[in-house]
């Protein structure tokens, strides 16, 4: 199984409007794959069809090669789930969360289990309903973690997180990518802190994927290029401008799909390309994004 | 998967558990009182008789209590999350619904026994006058049986979405806003009456609580 | 030692914690037969990608500055003098690029440098 995730032309419908559109993802097996997409665009919407809670309109999803909604047991047997809200049962204590999940997950590790329950520092007696919001996120965290899953599907695990326990949170994360061949598969806003560890970037705008690719490709994809005595009116460009800044000694112009020979072209206008520098990937995104929205300029 | 669900269930419900089960076994011994005179043999047994049956009337209100309690508890946890947590598990969701429904089931016995009990102490601890028998065996079975039956119409209405349990109260609602227009027509029809009456007369699902809960009778 | 990791940056991060490495090698820092963080460790310490580790690795095996050993780890060799000051030479080179590139973007002419560069090694000795 090449891709641990596979949908195609999943369609979404709530109310009038469309919510997902013919979306396709492909999200490879092992890899860390970032769910990025502005607030409203359907990351958890599709989430939730990921994990069959939600019956699509119309196309089909994969989850570890097997169809959703048909195999949904063995699918579910073998994945974990961080959901948006807290799911947990608020009366139950920290140890008995960890104990009620161990009897449902054949593959549960219970030293690992406790392993991060130090780690995390969690109190086993105290109740769910009284751990605070960095205590349930690490918990969450610990539960998934400690199904030894080949997939993971974290919907904003980190989100209103301070970020010591932000940090925390990934430092298992990945502590448990570096044991094995897991998927993981994050949705977050958190762009930056999935910048240093996603491999693959799915971006989604209203119900839209817009843009799937290697992290890499993604960020050299747009660049920010300081340009030296531009001349004010330009004709056509062989890449896209996205933006023009102007400083006090240079100017800055935002392209997107920029390749190394286009200097050739700076030098017929007189103008010189003295930097180019790759956004980071918030930058990046939002660019994306308002390109994404805007027909072509 | 199940022995995990029936130990949340329990740890959920055993203070409500506990309310029913100390009331099931002292009714049984609570039907003694004024029975006291039975040794002498110089109290009037009808009188008594009455006495006790008017104490079983506490029976059925337990089971509906102990129906509804364990119907709602059932599902009040996965409600409260909106079900993700229960719908992120490898079981099957009827499998889940069928442990939950057996976690309940299994526990609404608890009380009955504690019902048998007392009313097995209550028997040994008196002589009965000639004629009156005991039937706690007979009284264990219908608290079960009723308890049964609630609990499954309010396992099923909890289960329900919340569009459901709204309906629910709509339909008890319009009844009773139809009571109250046909008492300001004027009209003798008794809309609450006919309804109760075919809920709990056979083959209406409540049949089983009216009548007489006798432990003592002739 | 990886706090300058700066996923931020036009480099990738991957190439820089192989450089940050090269440099603990050319200044001494971490010693020729010294064991390399496992990627585990260094993945889950400075939060990346496994991935992104195994390649730092990779590119420095590649380089010539460590040796990966079946079951064992990943070592710094035995480099002789002459790497080393490549190596030390190399990261010198580096930082004067990025010297001239950052004075370049604020206008700041080579005049200026060789003035400020007078002052600080004067103010040093």
């Amino acid at each position: 199984m090449s891709n641990a995730i596979e949908t195609f032309e999943l369609c979404y419908r709530a109310g009038k409007d469309f919510e997902l559109r013919d979306l396709s993802l492909k999200v490879r097996a092992g890899s860390i794959y970032g769910f990025l997409g502005p607030n409203g665009a359907g990351k958890s919407t599709t989430i939730k069809l990921l994990m069959g809670m939600l019956r699509p309109l119309s196309g089909q999803i994969s989850v570890l090669g097997k169809k959703v909604p048909l195999d949904m047991t063995h699918i579910l047997s073998d994945t974990g789930y961080v959901p948006e809200r807290p799911h947990l049962y608020p009366f139950l204590t920290v140890g008995q969360a960890i104990r009620c999940h161990a009897a449902f997950f054949g593959t549960f590790d219970v030293s690992y289990a406790r392993e991060l329950l130090e780690t995390f520092n969690l109190p086993e007696l105290r109740k769910l309903s009284r751990l605070s919001k960095g205590e349930m996120g690490k918990l969450h965290m610990l539960l998934v973690l400690a199904q030894r899953p080949s997939l993971l599907i974290l919907d904003e695990p980190t989100d209103g997180l301070d970020p010591v326990v932000r940090r925390d949170v990934f430092s298992a994360l990945l502590d448990f990518c570096s044991q094995g061949a897991a998927t993981v598969f994050i949705s977050s806003h958190l762009v930056h802190e999935l910048e240093r560890i996603c491999d693959w970037v799915g971006v989604l705008d209203r119900g839209r994927l817009v843009a799937e690719l290697p992290m890499h490709s993604f960020k050299n994809g747009i660049k920010r290029l300081r340009v030296e005595s531009a001349p004010s009116l330009i004709g056509d460009t062989p890449f896209v401008l996205l933006l023009r800044e102007q400083t006090p000694y240079d100017e800055i112009w935002v392209v997107r799909g920029w390749q190394p020979p286009m200097t050739q072209w700076f030098e017929g206008t007189g103008a010189r390309v003295k930097e180019i520098v790759d956004l980071d990937l918030e930058e990046g995104f939002v660019e994306l994004l308002r390109c994404a929205r805007v027909p072509a300029a | 998967m199940f022995p995990m669900l029936f130990r949340l269930m329990w740890m959920r419900t055993r203070t409500g558990l506990a309310i029913v089960v100390i009331a099931g076994f002292m009714v049984p011994l609570f039907m003694l009182a004024g029975g006291g005179g039975l040794r002498s043999g110089d109290a009037p047994v009808d009188a008594w008789l009455r006495q006790a049956e008017l104490m079983g009337q506490l029976l059925p209100v337990a089971t509906v209590f102990l129906g509804v309690y364990l119907g709602i508890m059932a599902w009040a946890d996965d409600h409260l999350g909106g079900h993700v947590y229960a719908l992120s598990l490898p079981v099957r969701r009827e499998l889940f619904a069928l442990y939950r429904f057996g976690s309940g089931a299994i526990l609404l016995v608890i009380p009955a026994v504690a019902l048998l009990a007392g009313s097995l102490i209550a028997t040994a601890a008196v002589s009965l006058p000639g004629g009156v028998h005991a039937y706690p065996l007979a009284l264990f079975g219908r608290f079960v049986l009723a308890s049964f039956t609630c609990y499954a119409i309010f396992f099923a209405i909890s289960i329900g979405t919340r569009r459901a349990v709204y309906f629910t109260f709509a339909a008890i609602g319009a009844l009773l806003l139809g009571q109250l227009l046909f008492l300001l027509a004027g009209s003798s029809v008794n809309l609450v009456a006919i309804v109760l009456n075919g809920l709990t007369t056979w083959p209406g699902p409540f049949e089983v609580l009216t009548g007489r809960w006798a432990l003592f009778d002739v | 030692m990886f706090r300058q990791i700066d996923p931020r940056s036009p480099i990738p991060l991957y190439v820089q914690i192989a450089n940050r490495l090269r440099v603990a090698v050319a200044t001494g820092e971490l010693r020729p037969g010294a064991a390399l963080p496992s990627v585990r460790n260094l993945a889950t310490v400075i939060r990346v990608n496994p991935a992104t580790v195994v390649q730092a690795y990779r590119e420095l095996e590649f380089a010539g500055v460590v040796e990966s050993r079946q079951g064992a780890g990943t070592f710094v060799r035995e480099l002789p003098e002459a790497k080393l000051d490549a190596e030390r030479q190399r990261e010198a080179q580096r930082l004067v690029r990025q010297l001239l590139q950052d004075a370049s973007n604020l206008g700041v002419s080579p005049e200026d440098l060789d003035l400020a560069w007078e002052q600080e090694t004067k103010e040093r000795a």
